[in-house]
């Protein structure tokens, strides 16, 4: 059944090179998201996929079959566009039902597939009207039903929810995955919102300039990411620069800016090494006053934002540097200007090797 | 200068200026364009009459009649099926060859039609040309050749206009009709063709106008064989002012009636698209099937367009050898007619372009923003094509009529209203098109920022639309140096280079072959510089915009 796997593709555009190197392998029945920045090379993938574009290098097997060289038509698959691409001088009962006609299915065979879709997507809309006369939701749906009724077991999607308003967005997005999942689909998505991506996907891929950051489970990610930026791109990070001062078996001593002395669990780290810490916002324990205790850093409020079940403080460090850390709004609160120590718990210090193009490029977004 | 735009910018703020420059252009649309080339021949109502008494000239009117418009509707036909797939092949394929081919699909666009002719009657008739591989004149003068030199002509219409259709159709469409299953060939006639057809249709009133408006190139194939215009010349030579009056009259109305038909109708006229051959398009989009396809449209246009079309060179170039070319140069016997001919060609086609852009540019706005309200702008719109798809011979009969009710009317006059109606339509739409283009708020956002409605025309729109200003000027004026209808109709002192050098080629002077395809060759390489020269240019502009 519809396993994807792609072994070290490659996709370039003349000098550029959209796709580096990709090796992914997409399970049966499995949802998963294409994640990354604009420009990551998460749509080129997707089109490798659908065989909309043909790959510079490597393979793409589909099902367990080597599709290179297979049109986008045979490859058994529907396609969801950012644009809903719904033909417009077609009916929505016609756009629905162009796959089963142009593979020459019998007209009873198609009626009650469509039909078995159009109840799938929930679509309540007249059948003769044409797309110029729907709203996005309406359009979004036929899409999907026109997608779904082309037969295929794998259904791709670009951005399939990028046009539409948040609240739609928000509703479509549990539909969606509730509908392959019992379709019994293979699903790929592809986003740009994190947040999407969390709440829809069994695992997401992270794309970064063409290459796979890291794939994992919404879990995994959040709470092991492997690198700077997927710490970073997926939810929320402090981070800090420091270099490690001591190394033991299960530990390491860091000093940060302004010889200050941390400690995480980490291992295989050598004396003198420069890393990166990184801390979740969350993760974040702010006290009054000035606590004098390792891990500990002094600063002042500078801004606070209710955001409902927490409260987003800014606090400025005395060594000008801003973490950000977020509390429940059941927790101890503070005011603009009060003196606070910053807590991060070892356990939760996240630690990388420092980057090679340096921090700030590696927490560029494109 | 800079206190003229001042004056200009702080009078555009005055409605009363504003009223008066968009009312004068829409009197001079009226009174210069629209209504003589119609009104014309309805006050020679009359005359008509005379037709009827003499039935063998009635038999041949309608004989010619009929071949016109058959020939346009075939040729726009055969255009399609050829003009189409090369397009297709043009846009979409992948081959670095593939430039060339473009630019060599707009040879017989640069190469004015007279000389078309006169290659496409060398190449298939003459005894130097792909004749002298069969040892026999392979198609000699008439219908046939008729035929062939239309689709000449017309064909880089097509092609031209279907590839940028192309380029511009969002493929997304077709990637849709792909990924539901559809191969190649079911996902273009089922979506992308559809999607295409205001193109399609365009391009086909396009190259039918081209075909039943031709004169010049047309008579040096025709042979004995008559078509409206050719009608309406030899009665006009032989003053048949009756049967002139009656083709005209037959011809423009028919076209108009053609014209309205295929605009009414063509957005209701559905492709079929509901009916699927799963197996036998998927045949027809293999590997074989597409290449057979791209092979027979590139071998089509060599052996069909470009070969015909750039024979023309050989009888120059021996000219060129031969003492002919110093004979030309230094202006002896016949040539200094020549010369003089080609400087009206050339001051004619400026003087043209050059009213067209001061009374044209009004318009394209008034049609472009709406200016005049929504109804009559859609209306003037419409108008404003009208003399682009009538026969250029019948509405230069016409307009000559219409102004020598006037007393004494000069016949450069003539002519220049003859070729401001013709060329007018070319310019407006280039234009109002691009100046539709232009996102509106812009303009807006000028105005509140403080712009008079002429400094914001003078600072936005202009150099936003300059490239497809240069374009609309240029295309007027190769039209007008191209026209041979029209000017033939109305002129009966001055000839312009095309007219010269029909009568040349029908030997009403005596001249050789040599020097025929030298007259040719100067008016080629003549318009091919000219040509070279303002795309410099736009190129030039389109970068600095």
């Amino acid at each position: 059944m519809p396993e994807v796997v792609l072994k070290n593709v490659s996709k370039r555009f003349g000098k550029i090179v959209a796709v580096e190197n990709v090796n992914l392998q997409i399970y049966d029945k499995e949802y998963v998201s294409l994640l990354g920045p604009s420009g990551c090379g998460k749509t080129i993938t997707l089109r490798l996929i659908a065989g909309l574009v043909d790959p510079s290098e490597g393979e793409i097997y589909i099902g367990g079959r080597l599709v290179n060289k297979v049109p986008p038509e045979d490859r058994g698959i529907g396609f969801v566009f950012q644009t809903f691409a719904l033909f417009p001088h077609m009916s929505v009962w016609d756009n629905i039902t162009y796959g089963p006609r142009v593979k020459g299915w019998n007209s009873e065979k198609t009626s009650s597939v469509a039909n078995e879709m159009v109840e799938m997507v929930k679509l309540a809309t007249r059948f003769d009207a044409y797309p110029r006369e729907l709203s996005g939701g309406m359009l979004q749906r036929v899409a999907l039903a026109r997608a779904l009724t082309a037969g295929g077991n794998l259904l791709l999607l670009d951005e399939p929810l990028g046009q539409l308003d948040a609240k739609i967005r928000l509703e479509l997005r549990y539909e969606l995955r509730r509908l392959v999942k019992d379709l019994g689909l293979t699903a790929v998505h592809v986003t740009h919102d994190q947040e999407e991506a969390l709440t829809i996907s069994d695992r997401i891929v992270v794309m970064r300039r063409g290459a796979i950051e890291q794939v994992g489970t919404p879990n995994e990610l959040y709470m092991k990411p492997k690198t700077i930026f997927v710490a970073n791109f997926i939810g929320e990070a402090n981070f800090m620069e420091g270099t490690v001062a001591k190394s033991e078996e299960k530990e390491i001593y860091v000093e940060i800016r302004g010889g200050f002395m941390f400690r995480a669990f980490e291992m295989g780290l050598g004396k003198g090494e420069m890393i990166v810490l990184a801390v979740r916002p969350e993760n974040t324990v702010l006290m009054r006053g000035e606590v004098n205790m390792k891990n500990c850093l002094f600063g002042s409020v500078e801004s606070l934002t209710f955001l409902g079940s927490l409260v987003r403080y800014h606090v400025r460090l005395d060594n000008q540097d801003l973490v950000v850390a977020k509390v429940p709004i059941s927790g101890n609160q503070f005011n603009i200007d009060d003196r606070i120590t910053v807590y991060f718990p070892p356990e939760n210090i996240l630690v990388y090797k420092y980057p090679e193009g340096g921090l700030r490029r590696e927490l560029e977004l494109e | 200068m800079e206190r003229f735009e001042k004056t200009l910018d702080s009078l555009s703020s005055k409605p009363s200026i504003r009223y008066l420059v968009y009312g004068a252009s829409i009197v001079f649309f009226f009174a210069l364009i629209l209504v003589p080339p119609i009104l014309g021949i309805i006050l020679k109502w009359n005359l008509m009459g005379q037709i009827f008494e003499n039935s063998g000239l009635m038999s041949r009117a309608t004989s010619a009649i009929y071949s016109s418009f058959a020939i346009a509707i075939f040729v726009a036909i055969i255009d399609l099926i050829f003009g189409l797939p090369m397009a297709w092949f043009i846009a979409r394929g992948k081959s670095r060859w593939l430039d060339v081919l473009d630019t060599f699909a707009d040879v017989p666009f640069i190469i004015p039609t007279v000389a078309l002719g006169y290659s496409l009657l060398l190449f298939w008739s003459g005894s130097g040309g792909i004749s002298s591989l069969f040892g026999r004149s392979l198609v000699s003068p008439g219908w046939l050749l008729i035929i062939l030199l239309h689709f000449t002509f017309s064909y880089p219409v097509v092609v031209r206009v279907m590839v940028g259709e192309i380029l511009d159709y969002e493929q997304v469409y077709e990637e849709g009709a792909r990924t539901s299953g559809a191969p190649p060939f079911t996902a273009a006639r089922t979506v992308t063709l559809p999607i295409l057809k205001q193109g399609i249709i365009a391009s086909f009133i396009l190259a039918f106008a081209r075909s039943l408006s031709e004169t010049g190139a047309t008579l040096m194939v025709a042979g004995t064989f008559e078509n409206g215009p050719i009608f309406i010349k030899n009665a006009k030579d032989l003053g048949y002012e009756g049967p002139l009056i009656f083709v005209s009259f037959v011809l423009i109305a028919v076209a108009c009636a053609i014209f309205a038909i295929v605009r009414l109708l063509g957005p209701k006229l559905r492709i079929p698209v509901r009916r699927v051959w799963p197996e036998s398009e998927r045949g027809l989009s293999s590997r074989g099937v597409v290449g057979l396809r791209d092979g027979t449209s590139i071998w089509v246009f060599l052996i069909l367009i470009l070969a015909p079309s750039l024979f023309v060179v050989l009888p120059a170039v021996s000219a060129l050898t031969s003492g002919t070319f110093s004979q030309a140069v230094t202006g002896i016997g016949m040539w200094s007619a020549y010369w003089q001919s080609l400087i009206l060609s050339y001051a004619l086609g400026a003087v043209v372009t050059l009213i067209n852009i001061i009374a044209g540019l009004p318009m394209a706005l008034l049609i472009a923003r709406k200016k005049a309200g929504k109804l009559p702008s859609a209306i003037l719109d419409i108008l404003v094509n009208v003399p682009m798809v009538l026969p250029s011979i019948a509405l230069g009969v016409s307009i000559g009529l219409f102004w020598k009710n006037f007393a004494f009317f000069p016949e450069l006059g003539l002519l220049i209203f003859a070729h401001l109606s013709i060329t007018y339509p070319y310019f407006v739409r280039a234009m109002s098109a691009a100046i539709e283009r232009v996102n509106i708020d812009l303009e807006d956002s000028a105005r509140i920022l403080g712009g008079r409605p002429f400094t914001v025309f003078r600072t936005i729109i202009l150099p936003l639309t300059k490239y497809s200003l240069f374009a609309g000027a240029i295309m007027t004026f190769t039209r007008s140096v191209d026209e041979t209808g029209a000017t033939l109709a109305v002129v009966t002192q001055l000839k312009t280079a095309p007219v010269l050098l029909v009568d040349w080629v029908k030997g009403k002077v005596p001249v050789t072959a040599l020097e025929i395809g030298l007259g040719c060759g100067f008016l080629v390489v003549f318009s091919f510089i000219i040509l070279l020269t303002l795309r410099i240019l736009i190129r030039g502009a389109h970068r600095h915009a």
